[in-house]
């Protein structure tokens, strides 16, 4: 070896590990496009199987699903598994009853579904049909609002295990005749201090389209008092040219999901997903709000707007990811709950 | 004719002579040498090496003998977007540069290169959507090569001057295809394609000035011109479609075009006053940021699509909105102490910092252009070793910097409940060192 002076050998020591720490890692960067928030809005993945299969495989299905139609389901997460409660409604006769269903640890099959509400088990008011669920936890247990008849108001149910329910004695909002043909598919939430409940409304007067209407109340909602509209059916969208443009959900509104969220900032604000119809078949978007009086729609809507009828969404935050499930209808008996994924990014808001 | 202008004409030549591609970003980032990186970039008026070529070219007419530099920066980000690092790439590479000086018509001159390579990608253009969240004066604008060269000048007894030009390159780019395309036949289809790529020179100037006002006191003014680059593609499509030989739709054409501006660099005004004692040097600098310059980071990009008989339009591009930041002012301080003077060593100890305000305002709308306040905190050393006289002839010196650059938290919140970003909080930190070796002659 050369007999270095310290300085000699201080130098080269210097420079091999500049020059060392130069090589040690080449090749481009992700330039700041990882792990971006994701609030849960969109994009949404069917779950199911490759494009090839048609049609995929659904979350949850009948068990006779030629006697029967799942409809309106609403999910909450529950130790790390999804608890979807939907509506089983007979195709001819249109009674209809109410059940549960546990998934696994993906949160996108269901096992089999287990009653949770009868119409023989609530007052006569219910004509025969409880369905449209819309669960919320609160702290002395479980509040269940569904629809009742056929179309003809919404009632209350309470239950300490969220399995076994009692249906309050008096409707929580009856249909009003004079204005309303038809009160269905409830969203509850507490907001505050109140008791929000979103329901889909379809008007007595000639050509009226389905709607979102609000009642709010307050303590443990016994009764609700209507508080106007909360969306409606599509209107003034534009093309590309700046011309007027039919909007995807211009024949009406309805089937309200209605989340109480928090920002990343701390902010609280309303989620809704909700279907839109631009003639029979039924596509899902997404509106929001702070104060639950004024909604602004997703400027990308339809978030879900497949080839098949999608209706009824419901969205939880499972872990890491967003679940969106929804009613979808095919040709002929195809028919079941399916599950989205959306996985983009990193979660940005808590529900 | 006055010394002066005898000066003035070959000064200017040489410098339109030695101008070179020149860059600023990552320097107004991170700073430019371990010595300036160590004192917080607080060297306007007391830069001694190759830095000066970005500080101040003003400095480079008071060097003494010819100086050669080589080093290492990296600085390691933790840049985060609601708890989650988004992965913005390090600032790496290789720094250095030399120092010529001289004399000319009895005037101290001096001529200057200096280098900052990065080691990953020498440079990045990019555009991204605006409503796409992001670091936005890290994630891409630091990535470049910087090159640059001054000439400098002493006009009178401690006063100097120095300029420089920058010039980097806008790319200027088209693809023409024409012919006819078969819908069912291959072997029919004919198509000629043209394709036509310009790097097109862009200048930029930089000024500063330097005045030994007393033995001790010196003080500094730098401007540094802003500049960004464009990127400017045409695509053109034009042709038949035929169906064995007839054809179906005839003069068809498809037209493209996108432009955007990248790697802004915002014009700068730098007054820097150092204070030196026989063993303590200590300035302070300030800086003026025209931020409210800055464009829009993003494409603009407009399509053209014409095919007869079939009434199809490519709908508008996204409307553009002006990031409307504001200018900002940075302020400096920097200390060097000569903490050891022995006759084969002396140490010298730095440290510095700065704050900089964010130039960027709320994002409510549809941008999402994020930044926060900023703390710069640093230290570092200088070793020179004075024995060296068998292989160099003036001391060697080593230099280490450190640095620490705190984001503040910020929390961006949004107009719209239903905007598809939503609320962001960010923060984060770069932490990183830097080393230079100097050889003196």
């Amino acid at each position: 070896m050369p007999d270095l002076s310290p300085i000699t050998r201080l130098i080269a020591l210097w420079a091999t590990a500049a020059l060392c720490g130069g090589c040690a890692a080449l090749g481009g960067g992700g330039g700041g496009g990882e792990n971006l928030p994701n609030r849960g809005i969109a994009p949404y993945v069917r779950v199911g199987g490759d494009d090839e299969e048609t049609p995929l495989p659904y979350a949850l299905e009948a068990e006779e699903p030629e006697a029967v139609e799942l409809r309106e389901p609403s999910a909450v997460v529950v130790d790390a598994q999804v608890l979807l409660y939907v509506e089983l409604r007979e195709r001819v006769g249109g009674a209809a009853s109410i059940a549960r269903a546990s998934s696994d640890a993906s949160g996108t099959s269901f096992g089999p579904s287990e009653p949770v509400l009868d119409p023989a088990e609530a007052p006569e008011w219910a004509d025969g049909r409880v369905g449209a669920p819309s669960v919320l936890r609160t702290d002395g247990g479980w509040l269940l609002a569904f629809a009742y008849g056929d179309g003809a108001g919404i009632g209350l149910a309470r239950s300490q295990d969220g399995l076994h329910f009692d249906v309050d004695p008096q409707p929580a909002l009856a249909r009003d005749p004079a204005t309303e043909a038809s009160v269905d598919a409830p969203s509850l939430v507490r907001f505050g201090d109140q008791l929000v409940l979103l329901y889909e409304v379809l008007g007595v007067e000639e050509g009226a389209t389905r709607r979102i209407d609000r009642a709010l109340a307050d303590g443990d909602g016994v009764s609700f008092a209507r508080a106007g509209t909360a969306l409606e059916a599509g209107t003034g969208c534009f093309g590309a040219d700046g011309a007027e443009d039919p909007c995807w959900d211009r024949a009406g509104v309805g089937s309200p999901e209605l989340r109480v969220s928090r920002t990343a900032t701390g902010r609280e604000l309303l989620r809704l997903f909700y279907t839109g119809y631009s003639g029979k078949r039924g596509d899902l978007g997404f509106a929001a709000s702070f104060d639950g009086v004024t909604w602004s729609r997703f400027a990308f809507n339809p978030v879900v707007a497949e080839k098949l009828d999608e209706r009824g969404p419901t969205n939880v935050r499972f872990g890491d990811i967003y679940l969106l499930y929804y009613v979808e209808t095919g040709s002929g008996t195809a028919h079941g709950i399916a599950a989205a994924r959306d996985e983009a990014g990193v979660p940005s808001e808590r529900f | 004719m006055s010394a002066r202008r005898r000066i003035a004409a070959p000064v200017l030549a040489l410098l339109a002579l030695t101008a070179g591609p020149a860059a600023a970003n990552p320097l107004d980032a991170f700073g430019f040498g371990s010595r300036s990186m160590a004192m917080g970039s607080a060297t306007t008026a007391s830069v001694d090496d190759y830095s000066a070529n970005y500080y101040n070219p003003a400095a480079l007419a008071a060097a003494r003998g010819l100086r050669f530099e080589l080093g290492y920066v990296y600085l390691q980000p933790h840049l985060t977007m609601n708890g989650a690092d988004v992965g913005v790439d390090a600032h790496r590479g290789f720094q250095g540069g030399f120092v010529l000086p001289g004399e000319l018509f009895r005037h101290r001159v001096a001529f200057s290169i200096g280098l900052f390579l990065p080691d990953r990608q020498i440079t990045r253009v990019r555009a991204l959507p605006q409503s796409q969240a992001r670091f936005v004066l890290y994630d891409n604008r630091p990535q470049r090569l910087v090159l640059s060269s001054s000439l400098a000048v002493e006009i009178v007894d401690g006063l100097y001057i120095g300029a420089g030009i920058t010039f980097l390159s806008n790319a200027r780019g088209a693809l023409d295809i024409s012919g006819s395309v078969d819908l069912f036949d291959s072997t029919k289809t004919t198509l000629l394609s043209r394709v036509e790529e310009n790097l097109v020179a862009v200048r930029y100037p930089t000024f500063g000035l330097l005045w030994h006002a007393t033995d001790n006191l010196r003080i500094g003014l730098s401007y540094r011109e802003q500049f960004s680059l464009v990127l400017d593609v045409d695509i053109l499509v034009q042709g038949d479609i035929v169906v064995d030989g007839d054809p179906l739709v005839e003069d068809a054409s498809f037209k493209l075009r996108s432009l955007s501006r990248n790697l802004f660099s915002p014009r700068q005004l730098t007054l820097g006053v150092a204070w030196s004692m026989p063993r303590w040097l200590i300035e302070f600098d300030l800086t003026w940021l025209q931020w409210s310059r800055f464009p829009a980071p993003t494409a603009s990009v407009s399509i053209d699509l014409d095919i007869p008989d079939l009434p199809f339009t490519i709908p508008d591009s996204e409307a553009i909105a002006a990031p409307d930041f504001h200018d900002i002012l940075v302020p400096r301080v920097g200390v060097e102490l000569l903490a050891h003077d022995g006759r084969r060593v002396a140490l010298k100890v730095r440290g510095g910092y700065f704050f900089e305000p964010t130039p960027a305002r709320p994002q409510p709308g549809v941008t999402a252009y994020l930044d926060s306040r900023k703390h710069g905190l640093s230290a570092g050393l200088g070793l020179v070793f004075k024995e060296t006289a068998k292989v160099f002839p003036e001391p060697i010196e080593l230099d280490f910097g450190s640095q620490l650059l705190w984001m503040h938290r910020r929390a961006f919140e949004k107009d719209d409940p239903a905007d598809a970003l939503g609320d962001v909080v960010i923060r984060g930190r770069y932490v990183g060192a830097s080393t230079n070796l100097k050889l003196l002659f």
